[in-house]
C-alpha cells in the first residue's frame, strides 16, 4: 500500500508492506540515525517525533504514519549547523556508544519544546523509554541540565581534583569524542547502515530442545519459497571444531562448537540457516524447515551435571581442551599457597557460607550484527559488530576453512559490548551463508536470541571459608568455586580463573586455596561480561568480609583497610593463577584504596551516618513507614590488561600538513578508545588532537590488536602508541634539526610546532612537508607494538545508601558512591563514564536482572520489558570519583577503570541491606520477592499480611 | 515480526467494525500498536488500524436528570500521555486515571498506548481497568449490530456473557466522584517502570474520618481486574486508622487465587495486592503524608 506522510519536512510518497513498522520505511529511506535495538518498544533506540512526540517506530506501523509528521534525527541538525541538544550531549560526553543517543536526543528535544526548564524527576521521566547499556543517564542529565539553565548543580562527575599544574597539554583533557557531532546525528555508521546490492538476509532455525540429536531435516519446502537461496544444515559445514571465545591464540577455551552440529546442546542452539531476500522470507522459510529430533535428557543443574549418570553434553573423542567429557567437566582449576588446614587450626574464628550468582546478560542496545560479503578479488570482507576483529579474522578462517589472507574484517561503530561481543556469534555462519552465495549476507539477532542465545555472566556457586584471628589478621582463606558454563565452555576455564586472581590478593593472607570446576549444562552459554568472574567473586568475599567485621565486632573499615596489599608488596596469587595457566610476578606498585575510601567517604557522608546509628541498632527508619535506610561499603582491586598475553599495536604516519594518521588495531565499542588514544599521540607529538585522524580496527589496514577486553586498551594499545608516536616524532626532530640549523637531540614539541632552545621553532606542517618534499623524501611513519608483565590493578572503593522497603522488599538505592584509583585520567569524562555505567550494570544484576527458566530450559523473559535493566526513572545518583595514583609502568601513568566499578556492587548493596535490616542475602539477585523472603525468615514467619506499614 | 496480509484503515467506528466482519481470515484492530505490533502473532492474516477512526476526542458526558456535574467521555484512541494530560478528565475523576497511567511503559510508550488498547488487554497486567472500574466506567461497544452501553464492571466480571466477536471499544464515560471523595492508585513493579504486579485503585469518600463510601478495585491479581466488594462494605461506616485500613486490604486479597507467573509467585503477587490496597487507601484518606514522591 501508498502512503503519504512528511519526514523532517519533506513529503515523501512510499510503498510499504501491510505489516511493515515505521522503523524499518524510514531506514530503507535513508534515514539511519533510527536504530533497530528491540522490536518491541522497550529500548527506545527507533525513537522518532510523531508530530512532535516521541515514540518507538518499531511499534508503528508504516500505514499508521499516513499524513502524520515524522521527525528523525537527520532532522535536528547536522555537522555544520548542530541541535544545542546535540552540542549539549557530546561536550558532555552523554553518548558512549551512541546507539541509543539518536532517540534520547530526539525525546530531549520534545521534552524541552514542552517544558523548557524541566526538573530532575521531569529529565528521567522525559528519556525514560531510551534505555542505555553505557551509561548511567548521568552525564546527559547533565547536559540536559545545563540546557535547562540549571548550570551543573547536582554533578554525578567528581573529576579529579585541581592540580598546581596540569603536567600535559592534551592527555589529561576533556576532550570530546574524536567521532564528533556525526555519533550524536545518525552519521556514524553501524554494522546495520552500510548499504549492499543484492544483499541476502540471514537467520538462524534454533532448537525448541534442551538437549537432542538431529535426525534429519527436511528443507525442501523452505527452498522452495521464491527468494530463498541458500539453507545450510551440518552437511554442509566443515566440522572443524573452534571456540567462539575471542581470546589470544592458543584460546584457553574448549573447541567444543562447530559452525552448525548434529547436535543440539541448549535451547536456542543452532539447527540451520537460510539466507533469504528480506528478513521477513528468512523467518518464513524458518518456519518450513522440518526436522526430526531425537530428544535426549537434559541436564539443568550444575551438581547433577558432574554426578554418576548424567547424559553426556559433549561426547566426542578428545575434544581440545575439555577437561572430562564422562563428568561434563569443561574445566578445572586448583591452586594451593602454604596449607589453608593449617591456617585454619591457627585462627580464632572460621568463617563459612555458599554464595550464588545468577545468569545475566551484557544485553547491549545493538544485538550482534554481522555483513558479510566478497570484494573484488573474492576476498571475503566481514563488516561486523565485534571486540575482537583480529580473533573474529583467524576463528572464521580456521572454521570455514579458508586462509586468513582470504578473510578481512571491518569493525564500524558499534553498539555497546561489555563482553558479549568478544564472542564469536554471528561471522562464522554468515561467512558460510555468502561463501556458498557468492552473495552478501546480513545477520542482526533478534532480542530475543541475543539474551538467550548469545553467553552469558557465568553463574557461578562460591563457598568461602575464612579463618581470622582475634587481631583482625586473616590466616586462611578458601574458595572454592561451581561454574556453569552452559552448552558450551568459551571462557569456562579463564573466568574462574579471574575469580580467584582478581579477588584472593586484595586482602592479605597467609594461606590460600582455590578450587574451580566448571560444568557443562544444557543452558545459555556462559563468556566474556565486564567484570569477568571477579564480579562473582568480589560478591562472595566482600560480603563476608563484612560478615566477619559485624561477628567480630570490628569497623567493617578498619578491618578491610587493616588487610589490604600494600603498595610494594608482591601479589602471591598472580605468579600462581595466570590466564589458564601460570601466571607472572606482580608488584604493586600504586595503590590508591586507601585515597579512594578517604574520598567515598566524605561525600556519602559515612561518618556522620556511623555517629547517627543508636548504639545496637543497624540502619535506621526510611523516608516512609514502611522503609529501612542503610549505608553499606566495599573495596575491589582489578587488573590492567592479561599479562604476558595481550598485545596492541599502533602505526602512526605523517602528512604533509602536519596531521597524522593513527592506525590502531584497538577496538573502540563506545568506550572512547579511539580519541584516548589519538589523545596519547597528540600528546607526544606535540599537537592538537583535531590533527590526529584516528582509524582503527580494520585488519587490511590497520596492524593487529588482541581486541578490546580485559580492562586493556589505554594501557597496552596506549602504550604502542605511546612508543610509535616517539618514533615518529624523533624522525620529525632529525628533519627539524635540518630546517632549525640546530642540534636533533635539544628538540621540544607542542602547540604544533617544534622548537629548539634557542627559541628558533617551526612548525610541524613545515617539518613534515620537508620529510616528504624535500631532499630526503620520506614517509615518516613507524608502527609499534607493545605488550604488558606488570598488570597493574586498579582499585577501587564504593558506598551505597539505599532504602528497603519492608512491606515489598523492593530495595531502592539512593545513591552510589565509587571512588577508583585509575592511576591516570586520560580523559576523566570518559573514565567517569566507565564508572558510572559500571556500576549501573552492577545494579541490575545486584537487584533486578536474572535470566529465568522453565524446566524444560527455556528462557522465559527473554525481552527488555522482562529483562529488567535500569531505565532513566529507575536509575539512582551516581557519583564517580577519580583517585590518581600515577603507574610508573602505564602511558601517562594510567592503569584500567572498565571493570572494576562493576565489582563493588553487589556486595556493597548486600552490606547496605544488612545495615538497614540485619537480612543478609547470599543469592543474587536481590528481587524485592527474595528480600521479603529474607525478612520474612528474620521475623520467624510472616510479617504482617498485606504489612503496608512495616514492622 | 508481523507477516500480514492486509492493513485497512477505518474511517470511523462503523466502518472499522464492518471491515473486520468483511475481510476473509483473521483480522485484529490496532490502535497504539504497543501490544499488537511488539508482540506480533501468526494467527493475524489483517489489521484493521483505527487511527482515521475519529475517536481520539475527550469531551463533556452530559449526564442529565441527574444533581451531579458532569462526566467525561473518551474516545478510545485517546493515548494515555494525552489522558493523563487532560485537565478535564482530571477535574471528573479526581487525578485517578492520571495517577494510574503514570508508570505505564515509558514516555515514548505512553505516546502511542491508547485507552481503548489498555482496556481491551485484560489478560494482560494493564493498569486502566482497576481505576475504571473504582469509577464505575461504563463502555460503549460497536458491533455489526450497532452501538450498546456496558459497564466496566459487566466486561470485565461477565466477559463471555456481554462480549461478541468483533466488538470495537469506542469510548469510555467516567462519571465524576462524589464531592470530596479522594483517589488514589498504586502500582507494584520490581523497579519502577515496569509492567505491575499487582495493582489497586481505590475512591474513598469521609466524613471526617468516618468512611462513608470506599470503593476498592484489584489489577493484574487474577485472569480479570475486579472489585473488592466485602472490603468495600467492610470499610463502609467504619472509621479510618491504620488498623481498619490493613484489615481492608487483608479482606480485599482473601480468597483470591493470584496467578504466578515469572514476574512473581501467587504467594508473593498476593501480598503485594494487600499491600497496594493498603497504600492507596492511605494515600486516598491521608494524601499529605503518603504521597508517591
Amino acid at each position: 500500500m501508498t502512503v503519504r506522510f512528511t519526514i523532517n519536512g519533506k513529503e515523501v510518497t512510499t510503498v510499504v508492506d501491510a505489516g511493515e513498522v515505521l522503523l524499518d520505511t524510514l531506514r530503507r529511506l535513508g534515514y539511519k540515525g533510527v536504530k533497530s535495538g528491540c522490536r518491541t518498544g522497550n529500548c527506545g533506540s527507533c525513537t522518532v517525533l510523531l508530530d512532535g512526540k516521541p515514540v518507538p517506530s518499531c511499534t508503528v506501523l508504516a500505514a499508521q504514519a499516513d499524513g502524520h509528521a515524522v521527525t528523525t534525527i537527520e532532522g535536528l541538525g547536522d555537522d555544520h549547523k548542530p541541535d544545542p541538544i546535540q552540542e549539549a550531549f557530546l561536550k558532555h560526553g552523554a553518548g558512549q556508544c551512541a546507539y541509543c543517543m539518536q532517540g534520547m536526543i530526539l525525546s530531549t528535544r520534545a521534552l524541552l519544546d514542552e517544558n523548557p526548564h524541566p526538573t530532575d524527576i521531569e529529565i528521567r521521566e522525559g528519556i525514560s523509554g531510551n534505555l542505555c547499556r553505557c551509561t548511567a543517564y548521568i552525564k546527559a542529565i547533565e547536559a540536559i541540565r545545563e540546557l535547562a539553565g540549571r548550570g551543573n548543580e547536582n554533578p554525578g562527575s567528581w573529576g579529579r581534583e585541581k592540580r598546581d599544574e596540569e603536567r600535559y597539554d592534551t592527555v589529561g583533557a576533556r576532550v570530546e569524542k574524536t567521532e564528533g557531532i556525526g555519533l550524536l546525528s545518525g552519521r556514524a555508521k553501524y554494522v546495520d547502515d552500510f548499504h549492499f546490492d543484492n544483499l541476502l538476509y540471514g537467520r538462524i532455525l534454533r532448537s525448541p530442545h534442551a538437549h537432542a540429536r538431529i535426525v534429519r531435516i527436511d528443507a525442501s519446502k523452505a527452498l522452495a519459497l521464491p527468494g530463498v537461496h541458500c539453507i545450510l544444515t551440518h552437511d554442509d559445514v566443515p566440522q572443524v571444531p573452534f571456540t567462539t571465545a575471542g581470546q589470544n591464540y592458543p584460546e584457553p577455551s574448549p573447541y567444543d562448537k562447530v559452525i552448525l552440529d548434529e547436535k543440539v546442546r541448549f535451547v536456542g542452539d543452532r539447527v540451520a540457516a537460510v539466507a533469504a531476500e528480506t528478513p521477513l522470507l528468512a523467518k518464513r522459510a524458518c518456519d518450513l524447515i522440518d526436522v526430526e529430533y531425537e530428544v535426549l535428557p537434559a541436564v539443568l543443574d550444575m551438581e547433577q551435571a558432574m554426578s554418576e549418570g548424567a547424559p553426556r553434553i559433549h561426547e566426542k573423542e578428545d575434544p581440545r581442551g575439555i577437561a572430562d567429557t564422562s563428568r561434563n567437566l569443561a574445566a578445572h582449576l586448583e591452586m594451593d599457597i602454604g596449607d589453608v588446614a593449617k591456617g585454619f587450626e591457627e585462627a580464632d574464628r572460621v568463617f563459612e557460607a555458599e554464595y550464588y550468582s545468577q545468569y545475566v546478560h551484557c544485553a547491549p542496545t545493538e544485538p550482534h550484527v554481522t555483513v558479510t560479503s566478497l570484494d573484488e578479488k573474492w576476498r571475503l570482507v566481514v563488516v561486523t559488530s565485534t571486540q575482537v576483529p583480529f580473533h573474529v579474522r583467524r576463528i572464521v578462517a580456521h572454521a570455514n576453512e579458508i586462509p586468513v589472507s582470504q578473510v578481512r574484517v571491518i569493525k564500524p561503530r558499534i553498539g555497546g559490548g561489555f563482553g558479549v561481543k568478544q564472542e564469536m556469534m554471528l561471522e562464522d555462519i554468515c561467512s558460510a551463508l555468502t561463501l556458498r552465495t557468492r552473495l552478501p549476507v546480513k545477520m542482526m539477532l533478534d532480542r530475543d536470541e541475543e539474551l538467550f542465545a548469545t553467553r552469558t555472566r557465568h553463574p557461578q556457586k562460591l563457598r568461602v571459608k575464612t579463618g581470622v584471628r582475634n587481631d583482625g589478621s586473616i590466616v586462611a582463606r578458601e574458595l572454592e568455586v561451581l561454574t556453569n558454563t552452559g552448552a558450551y565452555g568459551g571462557h569456562a576455564l579463564t573466568v574462574p580463573s579471574n575469580t580467584g586472581s582478581k579477588t584472593l590478593p586484595l586482602y592479605r593472607t597467609e594461606h590460600i586455596r582455590f578450587v574451580n570446576h566448571s560444568v557443562y549444562t544444557n543452558l545459555p552459554v556462559g563468556g566474556a561480561y565486564r567484570g569477568y568472574g571477579a564480579v562473582q567473586g568480589y560478591f562472595a568475599i566482600d560480603s563476608q568480609m563484612d560478615e566477619i567485621a559485624h561477628e567480630m565486632g570490628f569497623d567493617p573499615v578498619d578491618f578491610r583497610l587493616r588487610n589490604v596489599i600494600r603498595q610494594g608488596e608482591e601479589d602471591p596469587v598472580a605468579r600462581q593463577l595466570g590466564e589458564g595457566k601460570e601466571g607472572f610476578e606482580r608488584i604493586i606498585r600504586t595503590n590508591g584504596l586507601a585515597e579512594c575510601w578517604e574520598k567515598v567517604k566524605t561525600v556519602c557522608d559515612w561518618d556522620a551516618w556511623q555517629a547517627s546509628l543508636k548504639p545496637g541498632e543497624t540502619g535506621r527508619s526510611g523516608s516512609k513507614p514502611w522503609t529501612r535506610r542503610g549505608k553499606g561499603m566495599s573495596f575491589a582491586m582489578h587488573g590492567t590488561g592479561i599479562p604476558g598475553d595481550d598485545m596492541g599495536a599502533a602505526t602512526i604516519k605523517s602528512n604533509e600538513d602536519g596531521s597524522f594518521n593513527l592506525l590502531i588495531g584497538a577496538t573502540d565499542l563506545g568506550t572512547g578508545s579511539d580519541t584516548i588514544l589519538g589523545q596519547m599521540a597528540a600528546e607526544v607529538l606535540g599537537v592538537s588532537p583535531d590533527r590526529i585522524l584516528v582509524y582503527s580496527s580494520d585488519t587490511d589496514r590497520t596492524p593487529f590488536d588482541v581486541g578490546a577486553y580485559a580492562s586493556s586498551t589505554t594501557y597496552v594499545s596506549g602504550g604502542a602508541v605511546v612508543k610509535a608516536a616517539e618514533k615518529v616524532r624523533d624522525r620529525l626532530f632529525y628533519h627539524a634539526s635540518h630546517l632549525l640549523g640546530e642540534d636533533a637531540s635539544g628538540l621540544t614539541c607542542s602547540d604544533n610546532r617544534i622548537a629548539a632552545p634557542s627559541g628558533k621553532s617551526v612548525s610541524m606542517a613545515d617539518v613534515a612537508m620537508e620529510a616528504m618534499y624535500g631532499e630526503e623524501k620520506e614517509q615518516v611513519a613507524y608502527t609499534s607494538s607493545n605488550i604488558t608483565f606488570a598488570c597493574p590493578p586498579p582499585f577501587a572503593a564504593a558506598c551505597v545508601d539505599l532504602e528497603v522497603d519492608v512491606g515489598t522488599g523492593r530495595v531502592e538505592v539512593l545513591e552510589f558512591v565509587c571512588a577508583v584509583d585509575l592511576g591516570y585520567a586520560i580523559n576523566p569524562t570518559f573514565a567517569e563514564g566507565q564508572i558510572h555505567g559500571g556500576i549501573l550494570q552492577g545494579l541490575g544484576q545486584a537487584l533486578s536482572e536474572e535470566m529465568i527458566f522453565d524446566r524444560k530450559g527455556r528462557m522465559v523473559n527473554a525481552n527488555l520489558t522482562d529483562y529488567k535493566i535500569y531505565s532513566a526513572v529507575d536509575a539512582p545518583e551516581i557519583r564517580a570519583i577519580l583517585v590518581e595514583t600515577d603507574e610508573p609502568t602505564g602511558p601517562f601513568g594510567a592503569k584500567s577503570v572498565s571493570e572494576i566499578p562493576v565489582d563493588v556492587v553487589a556486595p556493597a548493596v548486600a552490606n547496605a541491606i544488612f545495615a538497614a535490616t540485619r537480612l543478609r542475602l547470599r543469592e543474587l539477585p536481590f528481587t524485592p520477592e527474595r528480600v521479603l523472603a529474607g525478612l520474612d525468615s528474620l521475623a520467624g514467619g510472616r510479617v504482617s499480611p498485606g504489612s503496608g506499614s512495616g514492622v | 515480526m508481523l507477516d500480514l496480509k492486509a492493513i485497512h484503515s477505518a474511517r470511523n467506528a462503523e466502518n472499522a467494525v464492518r471491515l473486520l466482519s468483511e475481510a476473509d481470515g483473521r483480522g485484529f484492530y490496532v490502535a497504539g500498536g504497543t501490544v499488537v505490533v511488539s508482540v506480533g502473532s501468526p494467527n493475524i492474516d489483517f489489521l484493521i488500524d483505527l487511527s482515521k477512526a475519529g475517536l481520539d476526542y475527550i469531551r463533556r458526558w452530559e449526564l442529565q436528570g441527574e444533581a451531579r456535574p458532569d462526566g467525561v467521555a473518551v474516545g478510545a484512541m485517546v493515548t494515555v500521555a494525552d489522558l493523563a494530560r487532560s485537565d478535564e478528565v482530571a477535574t471528573v475523576d479526581g487525578g485517578l486515571l492520571r495517577d494510574a497511567v503514570s508508570r505505564l511503559g515509558s514516555h515514548t510508550i505512553r505516546n502511542r498506548a491508547t485507552v481503548g488498547g489498555n482496556i481491551a488487554s485484560w489478560a494482560y497486567p494493564a493498569d486502566l481497568p482497576p481505576a475504571l472500574l473504582v469509577l464505575d466506567a461504563v463502555l460503549v461497544l460497536r458491533s455489526v449490530n450497532g452501538e450498546r452501553g456496558v459497564t466496566v464492571q459487566d466486561f470485565y466480571s461477565r466477559r463471555s456473557q456481554i462480549r461478541s466477536k468483533g466488538d470495537l471499544i469506542v469510548e469510555v464515560r467516567i462519571p465524576p466522584i462524589a464531592a470530596g471523595a479522594r483517589a488514589a492508585f498504586e502500582k507494584m513493579g520490581r523497579l519502577n517502570q515496569d509492567v505491575a504486579i499487582a495493582s489497586a485503585a481505590v475512591v474513598v469518600t469521609c466524613d471526617g474520618r468516618t468512611v462513608r463510601e470506599a470503593r476498592i478495585a484489584l489489577g493484574a491479581v487474577a485472569t480479570a481486574p475486579f472489585r473488592a466488594l466485602e472490603a468495600e462494605a467492610f470499610l463502609a461506616g467504619r472509621e479510618c486508622t491504620g488498623e481498619s485500613l490493613a484489615e481492608a486490604a487483608r479482606i480485599a486479597v482473601s480468597g483470591v487465587k493470584p496467578r504466578r507467573d515469572h514476574r512473581a509467585s501467587s504467594a508473593y503477587r498476593g501480598r503485594m495486592a494487600g499491600v497496594a490496597v493498603e497504600r492507596a487507601l492511605l494515600r486516598a484518606v491521608d494524601p499529605a503524608t503518603h504521597s508517591n514522591q
